[in-house]
């Protein structure tokens, strides 16, 4: 359902993703790993437009949305995403939070839309931080605010950016519950994550990027258990350690 | 606590500028106010300095109000033209629609030059000189005039032009310390940019400028006091006419002094209690939770 083909992406002179390939088939879980500063993130952020490749086609369910004719706005909307650092908006309460992208983008009538939200959070175990602002909640809390906020729109498919590196260990679990939750439900999700457990346990593949290029993409048993590129060893290595 | 002593400062302020005016005229000078145009040697006039600097008080604040909310507008779109993105080169060349492209950048380079330009020429310039040149300019623009309408409007124009300047700054700030990932996440569920900006960016920026903006607006109100110098019917006008040709120069200039304070010192409390109420939730001064379980936080 999602696809991408021949992406190019450089940020003033340094390239960042030098022609990646890759598809997510409906349902499926992806872990993308790789060294920092092997352009994970801006993968990620090519899938929703977030960042404009400069090179490549990007497709939804087989239609190429990186054209001008398609408003990115648009594309958002149909996919989801979770952020390392939350990016709660701070002056809103948890619920306005979900609420804002309904009411605002979809033109969900505010009563149905406040109805929904607060069914989110509930699923995400906030049930009762509806009121709560973000400076007053745990990391942990932000993470699965922010999750609620993305499902709002009812996307079809989630990207994860990192999503618990910048938690403190005891908060972690909380969120990747939430996540394996979604990932049972059936969501198409692209999770950039070094939570072995979650990648190994969730994932149905993974792939390895490094220098802006995927390296390899295997199944998370044989990606950990045996990498077969160089690098990928020396990547699992490390984090395995 | 602070509300007993603001209101103890008020009480004592009142009474100050009673025992002032008093003074002006138990000192059993009578007090020469032909300047101001009438016979004041005919009926009871105790008092009529208080009325007098009520009035001119008035004009002042009058004075400060208008000019900062046009300055508002003025320094909104200078600090939002100063935070435009500029698009590099490379990047309209390589966009598909080359004269939009080419457009727009050159509107956000032309936009943004105009801004800082305009914020150097007036954070680089005394308001003295600022106040005199626009009077001068009106001078020869509108000969014809009378003088008293003709000195306001340029008054206003130069106070206008200063703080809009000046909030332009303040401004600029605010919008620059939302931080990106703000921006993102608004991008990220399909807020278009005016939505972002409406909803995202605007509520958070206001927030943060709003002790700035109190204070600049108090600074004006005192900046207003060097429209004396074109001879706008403010405070300090005043108080120079009627000290230039009365010998109670320190009565006449203890009593202005109450006079300013009578209005700063409210308006700092007003600013305290909206910076209360607009204050984000669980961030800044007051009884907030710290977030817990973010590293480094």
């Amino acid at each position: 359902m999602i696809r991408l083909e021949g992406i190019h992406k450089s940020f003033g002179d340094v390239p960042v993703l030098r022609g990646v390939d890759l598809e997510v088939r409906t349902g499926e879980v992806l872990a993308l790993v790789g060294p920092s500063g092997s352009g994970k993130s801006t993968l990620l952020r090519c899938v929703n437009l977030l960042v404009v490749p400069d090179q490549g086609r990007v497709l939804l369910d087989g239609a190429q949305v990186n054209r001008p004719d398609v408003r990115p706005e648009w594309v958002r909307q149909q996919v989801g995403m979770v952020f390392q650092s939350f990016n709660l908006f701070s002056h809103l309460t948890a619920l306005e939070n979900v609420t804002l992208g309904p009411t605002r983008v979809k033109g969900i009538a505010r009563d149905a839309a406040r109805r929904e939200g607060t069914a989110l959070l509930q699923r995400v175990g906030l049930g009762d931080k509806l009121g709560a602002y973000p400076a007053e909640l745990s990391g942990g809390q932000q993470q699965r605010v922010a999750i609620a906020r993305a499902l709002a729109m009812g996307p079809r498919a989630m990207l994860f950016d990192e999503p618990t590196s910048a938690l403190d260990p005891e908060y972690i679990q909380e969120v990747l519950d939430v996540m394996t939750e979604l990932a049972r439900e059936g969501m198409t999700m692209i999770v950039v994550t070094h939570e072995m457990s979650f990648a190994r346990n969730v994932a149905q593949r993974v792939v390895f990027l490094d220098g802006g290029q995927i390296l390899e993409e295997a199944p998370p048993a044989e990606f950990f258990g045996a990498p077969r590129h160089e690098r990928a060893r020396n990547f699992v290595g490390k984090i395995l350690r | 606590m602070f509300r007993g002593l603001d209101a103890a400062a008020a009480v004592a302020l009142i009474a100050v500028i009673l025992v002032m005016a008093s003074l002006i005229f138990l000192g059993g000078r009578d007090l020469d106010l032909s300047f101001y145009g009438r016979d004041w040697d005919s009926g009871p006039y105790e008092g009529v300095i208080l009325v007098l600097f009520l009035q001119a008080a008035g004009v002042s604040l009058t004075a400060t109000a208008l000019s900062f909310l046009l300055g508002l507008g003025l320094g909104f779109t200078a600090g939002w033209a100063r935070t435009l993105r500029l698009t590099s080169w490379r990047e309209v060349r390589e966009d598909g629609r080359f004269a939009r492209a080419l457009l727009r950048a050159l509107a956000r380079r032309a936009a943004s030059r105009v801004a800082s330009f305009y914020v150097e020429i007036v954070r680089g310039t005394p308001l003295f000189v600022q106040i005199v040149l626009i009077w001068s300019i009106f001078l020869t623009a509108f000969p014809d005039w009378d003088q008293n309408p003709r000195n306001l409007l340029a008054g206003l124009t130069a106070l206008t032009l200063n703080t809009g300047g000046y909030q332009a700054e303040i401004f600029r700030a605010g919008f620059q310390s939302v931080p990106p990932g703000q921006i993102e996440a608004a991008n990220s569920i399909g807020l278009n940019p005016r939505q972002t900006m409406r909803r995202v960016i605007l509520p958070q920026a206001l927030r943060l400028t709003l002790p700035p903006l109190t204070n600049e607006f108090i600074s004006l109100f005192k900046s207003s006091s060097l429209l004396f110098v074109i001879s706008v019917a403010e405070l300090t006008d005043l108080a120079k006419s009627v000290a230039f040709v009365n010998p109670q120069v320190f009565e006449i200039f203890l009593l202005l002094t109450a006079m300013y304070l009578l209005v700063t010192l409210p308006l700092g409390r007003v600013a305290q209690s909206l910076e209360r109420r607009y204050r984000m939730a669980g961030l800044g001064l007051g009884p907030a939770r710290a977030a817990r379980g973010v590293r480094g936080g």
